[in-house]
């Protein structure tokens, strides 16, 4: 233990002895880290923005779909009930942990199109809801004309852009063709009763083409009786509880069953690959930074290494092993490399507390769903950071150690002082 | 103690070969202080260092307590130094971070000697003590003359209590006053620890101290 703290004691002595080469070298450390903790900090405005945003619409905090293996294509449900619902052990494990779902049976259904007498274009999702449960939480949703009448089991709303398209108006009928439990393809006539309009971020109307998302919602009750399904059986459930401590529980119960389960944020990614492409920006420059430390910090260890020639030469003239050599040079780099890390996070904390404010990215800030970005530090970013800080300064000092440990102490004595 | 047989050492040093041992043999007993004389070129250093187990002869046997070190390999050289043999060096070499009682208390971590701490700190102020720096424990090295540190050097190599001591030119570098102290500083300590020493040198007028002298030239012993 004493020598641990020898070897940790002389490691310290000599990074203060090299300010000069230290700051060079910091002042990289603190580069890369910075650009890794600003690109953990995109990622993760874009997640939460993504979540708030979309946790207010139709696909709920999260949810869990039967729909698997579709290519996750979230314009256009499958125009068969799945062959497996929601499994009870997931149903009962959020009965038990009082974790806030909604029961759905979604699929995919084409509408006869009364006006011109055709199926074009027609094509449209239609989801069995728990009204009375889930309205209140969709937030995003503004119903402009009627209202959902919780009196009538065939009352339908549908999307405002839709009912243009069908001309369709309050009190009209919309029929409906489904392919029920026997896998035959029925029409279900239901009754207008309200048009919703669905509210988008600042900018994200532009952007995010949520236009392919025609929905009819009608009562769960009545849809599950029409197609056959079992009572309480489900294509999906909505998750709208923000507790994300069972979030992962349900992820879990989820694959055993092959069930697909997203988060708001996964299927922004997936539609846009905005997360994906963060974490390659984010990536991409943290290599770039790493590489140019890799090169710089090379150089930087072989002056080191001509510098230190007499000090390491010494160490193995009095009897000091190759081992000893080193764990002394890879002390002061894990101990240097610590040290910087260290002074980076709080240089990170400190300009996050400076724009605690947050940024506007204008027309950029569809990353955020429109949301302002904050540049907290985000702490599952620290290890992987300081990790690969180490790794490369390792990388980078790797032959000056080698060659540290094959010096020739006599070579070392010729002339000079220590 | 110590039986160099017939050693040669030769370097190339371009397209020249440079033949600083030729054929040396001598023998060194424990308690001796041996002076190695001979002016620069003569082999001196190469001779401390194959003694010293720094380098390694092309011909001859080194013996050193027993055992012909010539074969062991760089990890049993590295432990055979830490534990057998102390170092003074011409300029010093004192480690720079460290204060003169962590730069004695150095080789104690390399040989990773087992001593209770109350100990160590008795033997190395101890040391301290006799090489007179009892005033100077929290200096380092740039804040001491040449001779306080070759002081420093001395007590660091005898902090392991080795059975030799291999003082190469340790005079070099100090003035002749301070130079002579240094000597009469390594007799003392060879009288007191019964420590071997044996020391190379140019310089005539501190043999005196020397129980025994070995004259180089030319890579051979001249008596």
């Amino acid at each position: 233990m004493q020598w641990v703290q020898h070897i940790l004691k002389l490691s310290l002595r000599n990074i203060r002895r090299h300010p000069v080469k230290n700051v060079l070298t910091g002042v990289m450390i603190l580069l890369s880290s910075l650009a890794f903790f600003f690109s953990a900090s995109l990622s993760k405005n874009s997640e939460l923005g993504w979540r708030g945003f979309l946790g207010k619409t139709f696909l709920g905090h999260y949810h869990v779909t039967a729909y698997a293996g579709l290519d996750r294509d979230y314009s256009f449900s499958s125009y068969y009930l799945p062959d497996a619902y929601i499994p009870d052990e997931l149903t009962r494990y959020l009965d038990e942990n009082k974790v806030e779902y909604a029961r759905r049976v979604k699929l995919g259904a084409v509408v006869y199109n009364r006006d011109k007498g055709e199926f074009e274009n027609t094509l449209c999702t239609v989801i069995g809801m728990d009204m009375d449960a889930e309205l209140k939480k969709l937030t995003n949703m503004d119903i402009v004309q009627g209202k959902y009448d919780p009196s009538n089991p065939n009352g339908a709303l549908i999307w405002k852009e839709y009912a243009d398209f069908l001309k369709l108006k309050v009190g009209d009928e919309i029929t409906v063709f489904l392919r029920d439990v026997d896998n035959g393809n029925y029409p279900y006539t239901f009754t207008v009763t309200g048009i919703y309009f669905q509210k988008e971020g600042s900018n994200i109307q532009d952007k995010a083409y949520l236009r392919i998302f025609p929905l009819v919602l009608v009562p769960y009750r009545q849809l599950t009786t029409l197609l056959g399904v079992e009572p309480d059986r489900a294509t999906e459930i909505a998750i709208w509880d923000f507790d994300e401590r069972h979030s992962s529980a349900v992820r879990s119960i989820a694959k055993k069953h092959k069930m697909e389960f997203m988060y708001g944020e996964e299927i922004f990614a997936i539609i846009f690959g905005t997360v994906d492409f963060l974490h390659f920006l984010g990536g991409f420059l943290g290599v770039i930074i790493l590489t140019i430390l890799v090169v710089s910090t090379l150089n930087i260890n072989m002056i080191s290494f001509f510098e230190r020639q007499k000090e390491i030469g010494t160490i193995i003239a009095i009897g000091g092993r190759a081992r000893w050599v080193v764990t002394l040079l890879v002390s002061e780099l894990v101990t240097f490399s610590t040290v910087a890390v260290i002074i980076s996070i709080v240089i990170y904390l400190g300009l996050s507390a400076a724009m605690s404010m947050g940024v506007d990215f204008g027309e950029s800030s569809v990353l955020f769903a429109g949301n302002r970005f904050y540049m907290g530090l985000v702490g599952k970013s620290v290890l992987p950071t300081y990790v690969t800080i180490v790794v490369t300064m390792l990388v980078s000092a790797l032959y000056p150690i080698y060659l540290s440990t094959r010096i020739n102490p006599v070579d070392t004595f010729r002339e000079g002082e220590l | 103690m110590i039986a160099l047989k017939n050693v040669k050492k030769t370097y190339t040093l371009g397209k020249t070969e440079v033949h600083a041992l030729r054929g040396v043999s001598l023998e060194i007993r424990k308690g001796d202080f041996v002076c190695v004389m001979g002016p620069s070129g003569s082999g001196k250093s190469t001779l401390l260092n194959i003694v010293g187990c720094l380098d390694r002869p092309n011909d001859g046997e080194v013996v050193i307590n027993g055992t012909n070190v010539i074969s062991l390999d760089r990890n049993s050289l590295a432990d055979l130094r830490a534990s057998a043999i102390g170092f003074i060096f011409q300029s010093f070499n004192l480690i720079p971070v460290l204060n003169v009682y962590e730069n004695i208390e150095f080789p104690l971590y390399i040989k990773k000697e087992k001593i209770s701490e109350a100990d160590k700190k008795d033997r190395i102020m101890r040391l301290i003590g006799e090489v007179g720096l009892t005033e100077y424990v929290n200096h380092k090295p740039d804040e001491l003359s040449g001779g306080q540190r070759q002081r420093v050097a001395i007590a660091r190599a005898l902090v392991t209590k080795p059975q030799i001591v291999l003082a190469d030119e340790p005079t070099a570098n100090l003035d002749s006053e301070t130079a002579r102290q240094i000597v009469r500083l390594m007799r003392q300590l060879n009288d007191e620890e019964q420590v071997t020493f044996v020391f190379s040198t140019h310089d005539q007028s501190i043999t005196e101290y020397a129980t025994s002298i070995h004259r180089l030239k030319d890579g051979a012993l001249a008596n």
